[in-house]
């Protein structure tokens, strides 16, 4: 997944984070978790890339470490020229300006006992835009472009519905016009009918406005909804990525197509298959070898001995899997032809 | 014609609400027989896990008023029991599966001693009993490792294992009809196909009848033979579910078929909202409560509520219902 760091708005370099799980004066022995595992990836100027995996796989992880929540234990995020991961506090809070976050849960990033006009004035004033005035006008723009009424700028959080609330969070991130917004999970929460709505919303900010983003989800259908690239993730480490159609059109890792399988689809003379997943206990580390080796069908032995590298599919550009059914060995790649 | 497993006739809940009392179910109809899973399905606050809890007999009478015309579980009319004889019933012969196993379990005790507590309330049978049947239904719930879950606090087990446990709890007593409000709604695509493949094999195993509670139509694709779309507190359209697939009549169907986001590809294929949302119950509009949001509402489809009509093998609510084609 090597890209030339020149073009790509955000460049993020072999970023690593782990978690211990043991607490304390001797928790530096204890067990713990590698969160993401040397990640590497980048986002172009307006670009959606889509981040999948399942709940554990170290997405949500990988977006804060980006936005600097949490430090990463090494690697680089490479925005507007800086290394944010070596940036002090004065340098951040001036590159937050262009990187925004939408949360997923809309009503624990509001503060319940703020209005919503109250709440949309915070970034503005943080980011000394402009005279108050102007700001209040910033404001009903903003609600205008998400699609929401001026009347909503009096009421509390409380007062609005789901989707309204996921607007305002959405406003409140497109206010201070940024280049790139992690959306973490941000229409899981919402009703089918609503969650449409708020897709062809951030469709049309990327078109409208050029605003690039991380879209995270654990749901692939809606992904392939608003994304151009897409990067699957599972146990911390990216094991495919490719652009939109390239991926659904030739999922290539075991674990692509896993979840691909899994979609339950409308049709009913489409069957979901059945997805063998050993059901344990706790999700042991995996130390050596591939991190899907235990859940996947096609293992072979070398995968419980040697990490895989990233590949290359030589069909399609930009389409890079992290498998040894694509290493150079001929006879694996013709098992599956 | 066999009885139903559940027949429910007429089912209406009111809330106390600051206005007086605000129809959150109004007067709907439906049966459930042995051995099928059918999806109820609507946006978030059209009253599904309202009809799901009346249905249990869990809505405290300070809080709801709940208004059944008939309610038969395999024939009996259980409509107007009261307290105790809830007791007797919920768990042993309609039991229930909530959406959020990590609240719906409790914290400190294992997984085993809650599923052998229900089972020797229910069954007075003998704390060895009691062990053995926990564990017997932990297998059949798909647990490989009976013994281990049995023996684990509801935190060690991830979320998927969770609601497979809180599945084997439910049907450890083998229950007629079985509730599940939305079993699947907080887990992974891969956990959720899992869930459901166990939910099928007991339903198959044990004959059970399931209503399954879901705003996700693809989870109605792949497990109900039929689908009841429910609309602010009334069942708009009732039908087999390929029949509501290839043809919706009523067009909320339509609308909430073409809002699940499928695999797009080639730019093509988009999810299409519905324009608006869900009034709440004070709000409901005097006619049809879809009007305001549907492109077909007429003058006639403000003015009343329209009437359930059976079209070919389905019932629909509506004045103007969609053509074929």
């Amino acid at each position: 997944m090597k890209t030339t760091g020149t073009s790509m708005l955000l460049q993020v370099e072999n970023l690593s984070k782990r978690f211990n799980l043991r607490q304390g004066l001797f928790a530096g022995d204890g067990p713990s978790l590698t969160a993401i595992d040397q990640v590497s990836f980048g986002i172009e100027t307006s670009q959606i890339y889509g981040l999948v995996g399942e709940s554990g796989s170290g997405k949500s992880t990988l977006g804060r470490a980006i936005l600097q929540l949490i430090k990463a234990d090494s690697g680089k995020v490479w925005f507007h020229g800086k290394n944010l991961c070596v940036a002090n506090t004065r340098e951040l809070n001036t590159i937050r300006k262009k990187l925004q976050v939408i949360f997923q849960d809309s009503s624990a990033a509001l503060s319940p006992r703020r209005t919503i006009l109250q709440s949309l004035l915070e970034p503005p004033e943080q980011f000394k835009m402009g005279g108050r005035t102007q700001r209040r006008q910033m404001c009903e723009q903003v609600l205008e472009t998400v699609g929401l009424n001026d009347e909503v700028l009096g009421r509390l959080p409380h007062q609005l519905s789901s989707g309204q609330r996921q607007r305002i969070g959405i406003a409140r991130a497109v206010l201070t016009e940024p280049d790139l917004i992690i959306a973490d999970e941000a229409v899981s929460a919402l009703d089918v009918s609503v969650q449409a709505q708020v897709l062809e919303l951030i469709r049309k900010l990327q078109s409208e406005r050029g605003i690039a983003f991380l879209f995270i989800s654990h749901d692939l259908a809606v992904v392939s909804q608003v994304a151009n690239v897409v990067g699957v993730m599972f146990q911390g480490q990216i094991v495919e990525s490719a652009p939109v159609d390239s991926l659904f059109r030739q999922p290539s890792h075991p674990y692509t197509q896993e979840l691909l399988a899994a979609i339950p689809n409308p049709d009913p003379t489409v069957l979901m298959s059945t997805v063998h997943i050993k059901a344990g206990l706790s999700r042991e580390a995996q130390t050596r070898g591939c991190v899907f080796a235990n859940r996947c069908a096609s293992v072979m032995p070398q995968c419980h001995v040697q990490t895989p590298s990233v590949h290359s599919l030589e069909t399609v550009e930009h389409h890079h899997v992290k498998c040894h059914l694509y290493s150079e060995s001929v006879d694996n790649l013709s098992d599956r032809a | 014609m066999t009885t139903p497993a559940l027949e429910v006739r007429n089912l209406s809940v009111a809330f106390h609400g600051a206005t007086g009392l605000e129809p959150v179910v109004d007067g709907i109809s439906f049966e459930l027989f042995a051995g099928e899973i059918v999806g109820l399905v609507g946006e978030s606050g059209c009253g599904k896990s309202v009809t799901a809890r009346a249905l249990m007999g869990l809505l405290p009478a300070h809080i709801a008023e709940t208004n059944t015309a008939s309610l038969q579980l395999a024939g009996t009319e259980i409509s107007s029991l009261n307290n105790r004889g809830w007791q007797q019933l919920r768990g042993k012969e309609i039991a229930m599966v909530f959406q959020e196993p990590s609240t719906a379990l409790d914290s400190v005790f294992t997984i085993g001693y809650q599923i052998s507590c229900v089972l020797r309330r229910l069954q007075k049978i003998s704390r060895a009993g009691a062990r053995r049947g926990a564990l017997s239904a932990l297998e059949q719930g798909g647990f490989t490792n009976a013994h281990q879950v049995y023996g684990a606090y509801p935190h060690q087990l991830s979320g998927g294992m969770r609601q497979l446990a809180m599945i084997a709890l439910a049907m450890a007593t083998r229950p007629r009809v079985l509730i599940a409000d939305e079993p699947t709604t907080a887990l992974d695509v891969t956990t959720q196909s899992l869930v459901l493949e166990r939910l099928k094999l007991l339903r198959d195993k044990y004959a059970t009848a399931v209503l399954l509670v879901t705003h996700d139509l693809g989870v109605v694709a792949q497990c109900c033979s039929r689908v009841m779309v429910m609309y602010c507190g009334r069942l708009v359209e009732q039908s087999e579910y390929s029949d509501l697939f290839n043809h919706a009549k009523h067009p909320y169907s339509q609308g909430l078929l073409a809002s699940v986001p499928r695999i797009a590809s080639g730019r093509t294929g988009y999810a299409q909202a519905i324009p608006g949302r869900v009034p709440a119950p004070s709000e409901y509009p005097t006619g049809c409560h879809f009007a305001d949001r549907c492109f077909k509402a007429d003058d006639l489809c403000r003015r009343s509520y329209p009437a359930t009509q059976w079209l070919g093998n389905s019932r629909v609510a509506c004045y103007h219902p969609l053509e074929s084609g």
